[in-house]
């Protein structure tokens, strides 16, 4: 079970900055096990969604090359107090978490 | 009493210093230490604040220093933080908190350690003070080495003094032997490369070695734990261990005698400059 | 963060779930569940150029190859990154008409980094952290309703042992 992700949003004027933590391994099949043989097996997200007022305004797509614990900033314009903003991810092993908050 | 001629002729010379020693304050000649470093350091690089110091090898790189601020602004061992919170907040078994058992909350007091306690005769850093909380309330301590429990606590329990001015006391003669020692410690060269604390972070600061710029001892002991690689956390005591391993020394046990005697006089050093803990190093 | 949220979350990840016993293999799975929404908007995961092992594959798998360099691609990176695991980058296009934002690192097992699709409403600039092999150039490929431009810029890693 993941831990849950992040968010951060400011507002200034009507556009919100969202700062996004998603705790993740970003395992990229590369590593040596450190206990063990072999390699850690690869483990990704490999896709993200953000919504506005349910609305999706960025689709990603990552490869493994995206760092641990991976970090998104993005920008929605036309934002206003009250305002939902949500960020789902799905990685390699089909697993998926989800954050909504409100901009302040 | 029959004295040698020569030691008859310094006598009056040793008394004079002996007086001297006893007369001043305790603090005057970790002081001495501590302003000859500044010192040294701000006529090596200057212009550079004081309070930069507590950057260590980035403060000599701008744009390290912007790469640490981007990271900093949402640090990937967010989660850790989170997890030393809720360790932090979680009452004993007796339903009493960290917050209840040390002073002013756990607020604003991480600089006041290493200290050493008269009454005790033992010299307390911050990590003892929290595994004293612990034992005070028939809980477990902690190992000093386990990451999931003392490194995750003390990295948010050290947030909570973010800001506040290094504030080490040497106040009396058993602190000043514990201080001593660490300095002692500081300068002895070990280890099959020979090296001392001093031989890199004095004498070779911002110098390159093994491709990067070298720490000024000057801040260092401000703003630990850190995370290196952005999730690999460090306590003092481990970066210690890390540094001895570096010159193929056997390392001291974190939280030994030697280790806590060290941080002593290393955070001396940093007195005056702002705790800024749990942060992000390369 | 209620516990309405987590409830949210579970159900999110049982119907994730049910879509995985359902459907074989990582692609499909990421085409189904939550995500669909967003899936009828932006295209479908580019496999051929994720999979590319050197930049020039995965740019025409990506069909980015004929990209014109611009000034209006602003690619922000460490001149040095000190640590290959975490480098911060930032991509701004002050292009309009502005579809998506493509990331490559040059010298990675799979040089294609991360594609974001830009949908209404959000403005054409995105932060993210990555890992570098080694030395290489970045190069941000924007896509425009009108064409294809890029910036790219030189960041060098380097390894070390110590850090204080």
């Amino acid at each position: 079970m993941p831990d849950p992700i992040k968010m951060r949003i400011t507002l200034d004027g009507d556009v919100a900055t969202v700062k996004v933590l998603m705790p993740h391994p970003m395992e990229t099949g590369l590593r040596k096990n450190p206990v063990g043989e072999g390699f850690v097996p690869i483990h990704y997200i490999h896709h993200v969604v953000a919504t506005h007022n349910d609305r999706p305004v960025l689709d990603a797509q990552w490869s493994r090359s995206v760092s641990k614990n991976p970090f998104l900033e993005f920008r929605v314009r036309g934002a206003k107090s009250g305002d939902r903003i949500a960020v789902s991810w799905e990685d390699t092993h089909g697993e998926s978490n989800r954050l909504e908050a409100r901009v302040k | 009493m029959i004295v040698s001629s020569a030691l008859r002729r310094i006598l009056p010379t040793l008394v004079t210093v002996a007086a001297m020693l006893v007369a001043a304050p305790t603090n005057a000649a970790p002081e001495d230490d501590r302003g000859a470093m500044v010192r040294m350091f701000q006529s090596r690089f200057p212009g550079v604040p004081l309070d930069d110091y507590v950057y260590g090898g980035l403060m000599f790189n701008a744009a390290a220093r912007r790469h640490y601020e981007d990271i900093m602004a949402f640090p990937p061992f967010e989660p850790d933080l989170d997890r030393g919170k809720a360790l932090w907040e979680t009452p004993f078994r007796n339903g009493r908190t960290y917050a209840d058992c040390l002073p002013d909350g756990g607020r604003m007091i991480a600089g006041r350690y290493p200290t050493y306690d008269a009454q005790a005769k033992r010299l307390v850093t911050f990590e003892m003070l929290l595994n004293d909380c612990r034992s005070n309330n028939g809980e477990a301590a902690y190992r000093f080495d386990d990451r999931d429990t003392m490194g995750v606590l003390t990295a948010y329990a050290r947030s909570l003094s973010d800001g506040m001015r290094m504030d080490i006391r040497v106040d009396s003669p058993e602190a000043l032997a514990r201080y001593e020692s660490g300095k002692a410690l500081f300068h002895r060269r070990i280890g099959q490369m020979n090296f001392s604390c001093a031989n890199c972070h004095v004498t070779n600061a911002g110098k390159i070695m093994r491709m990067e710029t070298v720490s000024p001892a000057l801040g260092q002991a401000t703003h630990f734990p850190v995370f290196r690689g952005g999730d690999s956390l460090y306590t003092l005591h481990a970066r210690y261990t890390r540094c001895m391993q570096q010159v193929r020394a056997q390392p001291f046990a974190m939280g030994s005698d030697a280790f806590n005697d060290l941080e002593y006089f290393h955070s001396y050093l940093s007195n005056g400059l702002p705790l800024k803990a749990s942060v992000y190093r390369r | 963060m209620g516990s309405d949220q987590h409830a949210g979350h579970d159900v999110v990840r049982r119907r994730v779930l049910g879509a995985l016993a359902r459907t074989a293999g990582l692609i499909a799975a990421a085409a189904t569940g939550l995500l669909q929404t967003a899936r009828a908007w932006a295209g479908e995961r580019n496999v051929p150029a994720f999979d590319a092992k050197v930049l020039d594959e995965a740019l025409a798998a990506a069909g980015v190859t004929d990209a014109i360099e611009s000034p209006d691609v602003v690619l922000r990176a460490p001149d040095i990154a000190e640590n290959s695991a975490i480098v911060h980058i930032e991509i701004e296009s002050k292009l309009p008409g502005t579809r998506s934002i493509l990331l490559f690192a040059e010298k990675n097992p799979q040089p294609f980094v991360a594609q974001f699709d830009i949908l209404p409403g959000m403005d054409p600039f995105v932060a993210v952290r990555i890992k570098m092999a080694e030395s290489a150039h970045l190069r941000a490929v924007v896509l425009t309703d009108t064409g294809r431009f890029f910036a790219r810029r030189e960041t060098t890693v380097t390894l070390g042992g110590c850090a204080g």
